[in-house]
C-alpha cells in the first residue's frame, strides 16, 4: 500500500521533523511538499517528500543525496524516535491499553485507529492502481464493525448501531470489486481458452470499480469520516457497562465467542450447506479480531498467540472453502454470456474445468476442516482459553 | 544514471601559480554545466580543499588519495552529491599533498588519473578537475587525463610569467601531449580600468602557442563572496558582472569542446 521505508504521522510533518533532529541540523520547506534536511555543516543531505492523505495522515519518503545514505539512515532513526512511525506499523491496528482502563475509552481508541486506517486507504482505492488499498480498507472496515459489535456493552447502543450501518454500507460498496479482483488473480493466464472469461470478468470488474468509485465520491462517502468520528465519540460516552475494565469485557467476549464457535463447528458435518461454514468463518473472524486487538494487548501474549495460530489454520480452511464457493458461483453466472460469444464453447469447457477444480478444492477444504477444527476445539485450547480469560 | 554512450569531456582548471581563480572557475563552470542539464562531476584535487569547502562537503576520502588511485572503481564510492542538481563532487583529502608519491608507485604514473576517471565517464558528461598550483607528477597526470586545460591568468606581470612558463611547457610537449587535448587560457580577476591589465592582456593574446578565450572574468566582490555564501556566483548573484562573465565563458568553452552541440538552453 505504501512504498517500503516511508514514515507517517498525523502531526505537522515539517514541525515534527524539526523537533526530532538535533538543533545543529537545518530543516527547510522546499516547494512541492518537500522538506530539505541539512546537516551540521549546513550541507543538504536528505530530501523528504511529504504526501498528505485524505485521512489526515502525512507520509514521508526520505531520499538521501548521493554519499549521504548513512546520514539519512541516522535521520530516519531520529525521526522514528521523535514519534514518526514506520510504514509497517500502518496496518497495525493495535493500540496500547491497560487492563483496568474503562472499556469505552480503550474500545473507542481501537475503533478510532481502525477508522483512520480505513480513511487513509480511501484515496488509494479511488486511484485503483494497487488492490492492496482496497484489501486494507476492507479489513479495517470489518475489524471496526467487529469491535463495535463485540464490545457493544462499552458503547451507547444508538450511535453504535449507526456506526455499524455506515460501515456496512461502505463495505458493501467494495465487495464486488474485491471478489472480482481475487477471482481474476486465481485464473491461470496461460490457459488461452480462458481468455474470453478473463475479458468478461475484467469488464465486470471495470463496471464494479466504476460504480464503487462513484459511490465513494458521493457526499455520503465524503462525510463518512466526519460522521464516523462523531459517532465514535458519541458511542464512547458512558454506556451502562462503560466503566467495566476493558480486560474484563474483552475476556468475557472472547470466552463466549470461543464457546460459540466450538459449539457451532461441532455441529457441522461434511455434507452441510456452504452457508454453515461461512457463518462459522464469520464468527472466527470476530474472535480473531478480538484476540489480535485486545487479547494481545491485555493478556498473556504467548497463550494468545497460540490461540491465534490454531484459529488462523481453521480460518484458512474456511476461507478457501468460501472463496471456492463464491468464485464457482460467479463463473457459473457467466455461462449464458460466454455461450453467446465466438469461441464460447471452448471457453465454457475451460470454465467448467475451473469450476470442477474449485469444487475439488472446496471438497478438500471440507475434509481438512475436521482436523483443523479439532485442534481449535481441543481440550488444550479450551483450557488455555479458560486459564487466560477466566 | 550510467550511460556507456556518453561523450565525456574532462576539463582541468590549472595554473602553476596559486590564487589566480582556478577554484572559482572550476566551481562556477561545473555549476553552469550541471544547470544546463549535464551530469557533472568536480574532483577537488587540491589538498587545500577550497572547492570541497564551497560545497559544504567534508574534505575526507576514506583510504586517502593512495586508496583512490589503487582501486579501479574506488572513486565512485567517494562521490558526494552537492546541493545542486546533477552536480557531484569527489572531495579533497589532506592526503592529496602526497599524491605525487602515490602516483610514483605506479608503472605509468602519468596515465593513472586517466585510468581512475575511466569508469566515471559512463556517469558524467563533464568532469572538472580542480588542480593544486604546482608543476609536478600530479600535473602531468592531469594533463594526460584531460580533454581541455583551462588556465586562468591574472593580467599582471607575475601571473603572466606563469602563463609564459605554461607556454614553454606546451612547446616542449609536456602539455597537450595527448592528441585532442586543448589548452585554453582566460583572463581572471581582470580590471579593464587599469592600463597595466589592458597592456598585459594585449601582449598575451599575441602568443601563438596558446588559445586565449575572448571572455575575461572581472575582479568582483561576488567572487570573493563565494566563500561566505558557499555557493557558485550564479546561485546568489546571477545578475552580477562576474556571473554573466562565467556564463559567457562556459558558452565559449562548450562551443569549442562540442562544436556541433546546440547552444546551452536551446
Amino acid at each position: 500500500m505504501s512504498a517500503r521505508g516511508e514514515l507517517f504521522t498525523y502531526a505537522d510533518a515539517a514541525a515534527q521533523v524539526r523537533a526530532a533532529l538535533p538543533p545543529s541540523y537545518g530543516v527547510t520547506r522546499a516547494p512541492d511538499g518537500v522538506i530539505d534536511v541539512r546537516d551540521e555543516r549546513q550541507k543538504l543531505v536528505c530530501r523528504i517528500r511529504v504526501r498528505v492523505l485524505a485521512g489526515g495522515s502525512q507520509w514521508l519518503t526520505l531520499t538521501p543525496l548521493r554519499g549521504y545514505e548513512r546520514k539519512c539512515e541516522r535521520i530516519r532513526c531520529w525521526l522514528e524516535r521523535g514519534g514518526l512511525r514506520p510504514s509497517w506499523q500502518w496496518k497495525q491496528a493495535r493500540v496500547p491499553m491497560v487492563v483496568d482502563e474503562p472499556a469505552n475509552v480503550a474500545a473507542a481508541r481501537v475503533l478510532q485507529r481502525l477508522l483512520e486506517i480505513q480513511q487513509a486507504n480511501l484515496p488509494g482505492v479511488l486511484v485503483g492502481e494497487d488492490p492492496e488499498f482496497l484489501h486494507d480498507l476492507r479489513v479495517a472496515n470489518r475489524r471496526a464493525r467487529s469491535v463495535v459489535r463485540q464490545m457493544r456493552a462499552a458503547f451507547l447502543p444508538e450511535p453504535a448501531a449507526r456506526i455499524v450501518a455506515e460501515l456496512r454500507w461502505l463495505g458493501a460498496q467494495t465487495g464486488a470489486t474485491r471478489d472480482l479482483e481475487v477471482l481474476l488473480v486465481t485464473l491461470d493466464p496461460a490457459t488461452a481458452e480462458l481468455a474470453p472469461v478473463r475479458l468478461l470478468l475484467e469488464r465486470r470488474l471495470a463496471r464494479a470499480r466504476a460504480e464503487m468509485t462513484v459511490t465513494l465520491r458521493s457526499p455520503r462517502a465524503a462525510q463518512l469520516d466526519r460522521t464516523l468520528t462523531r459517532l465514535a465519540q458519541d458511542a464512547a460516552q458512558r454506556a451502562p457497562a462503560a466503566a467495566l475494565p476493558v480486560a474484563e469485557l474483552a475476556a468475557a467476549r472472547i470466552r463466549r465467542l470461543h464457546r460459540s464457535i466450538v459449539r457451532a463447528g461441532g455441529a457441522i458435518s461434511a455434507p452441510m450447506e456452504p452457508q454453515a461454514y461461512h457463518a462459522l468463518r464469520k464468527q472466527g473472524k470476530e474472535l480473531r479480531y478480538l484476540l489480535e486487538l485486545f487479547g494481545l494487548a491485555l493478556f498473556d501474549n504467548t497463550a494468545v498467540s497460540e490461540l491465534i495460530t490454531a484459529l488462523k489454520e481453521l480460518q484458512d480452511v474456511l476461507g478457501r472453502h468460501q472463496d471456492c464457493a463464491v468464485h464457482a458461483t460467479t463463473l457459473r453466472q457467466l455461462a449464458p454470456e460466454l455461450a453467446a460469444q465466438a469461441g464460447g464453447a471452448a471457453a465454457l469447457l475451460a470454465t467448467g474445468a475451473v469450476i470442477a477444480r474449485l469444487e475439488t478444492q472446496q471438497a478438500e477444504a471440507r475434509e481438512h476442516f475436521e482436523s483443523s477444527f479439532n485442534v481449535f476445539a481441543s481440550a488444550r485450547q479450551r483450557k488455555l482459553v479458560a486459564r487466560v480469560f477466566d | 544514471m550510467t550511460n556507456p554512450q556518453r561523450d565525456t569531456r574532462v576539463i582541468a582548471t590549472y595554473n602553476i601559480k596559486g590564487g589566480v581563480g582556478k577554484t572559482s572557475a572550476a566551481v562556477n563552470l561545473a555549476y553552469l554545466a550541471a544547470a544546463a542539464g549535464h551530469q557533472t562531476l568536480l574532483w577537488d584535487l587540491d589538498p587545500q580543499a577550497a572547492s570541497t569547502y564551497l560545497f559544504r562537503v567534508r574534505p575526507k576520502v576514506k583510504g586517502g588519495g593512495r586508496g583512490l588511485l589503487r582501486k579501479r572503481n574506488s572513486a565512485r564510492d567517494h562521490i558526494k552529491a552537492t546541493d545542486h542538481e546533477r552536480l557531484d563532487l569527489l572531495p579533497a583529502d589532506f592526503s592529496y599533498r602526497h599524491l605525487d608519491l602515490a602516483l610514483d608507485q605506479f608503472k605509468k604514473p602519468a596515465a593513472r588519473l586517466r585510468k581512475v576517471l575511466a569508469p566515471l565517464r559512463a556517469d558524467y558528461d563533464y568532469i572538472f578537475l580542480d588542480c593544486p598550483p604546482s608543476i609536478s607528477l600530479v600535473s602531468e597526470a592531469v594533463f594526460e587525463a584531460s580533454d581541455a586545460l583551462l588556465v586562468p591568468v591574472i593580467p599582471a606581470t607575475l601571473s603572466s610569467r606563469a602563463y609564459e612558463q605554461l607556454e614553454e611547457l606546451t612547446r616542449a610537449g609536456k602539455v597537450g601531449r595527448r592528441s585532442g587535448t586543448a589548452t585554453f587560457a582566460f583572463f581572471s580577476m581582470a580590471d579593464v580600468s587599469r592600463p597595466l591589465h589592458l597592456q598585459v592582456m594585449e601582449r598575451l593574446r599575441g602568443i601563438d602557442q596558446l588559445t586565449v578565450l575572448g571572455v575575461a572574468i572581472p575582479t568582483a566582490d561576488e567572487v570573493e563572496l563565494m566563500g561566505e555564501e558557499r555557493n557558485p556566483v550564479n546561485v546568489f548573484a546571477p545578475a552580477s558582472a562576474a556571473a554573466v562573465a562565467y556564463v559567457a565563458l562556459w558558452t565559449e568553452i562548450e562551443r569549442r569542446l562540442r562544436p556541433s552541440a546546440p547552444p546551452a538552453g536551446s
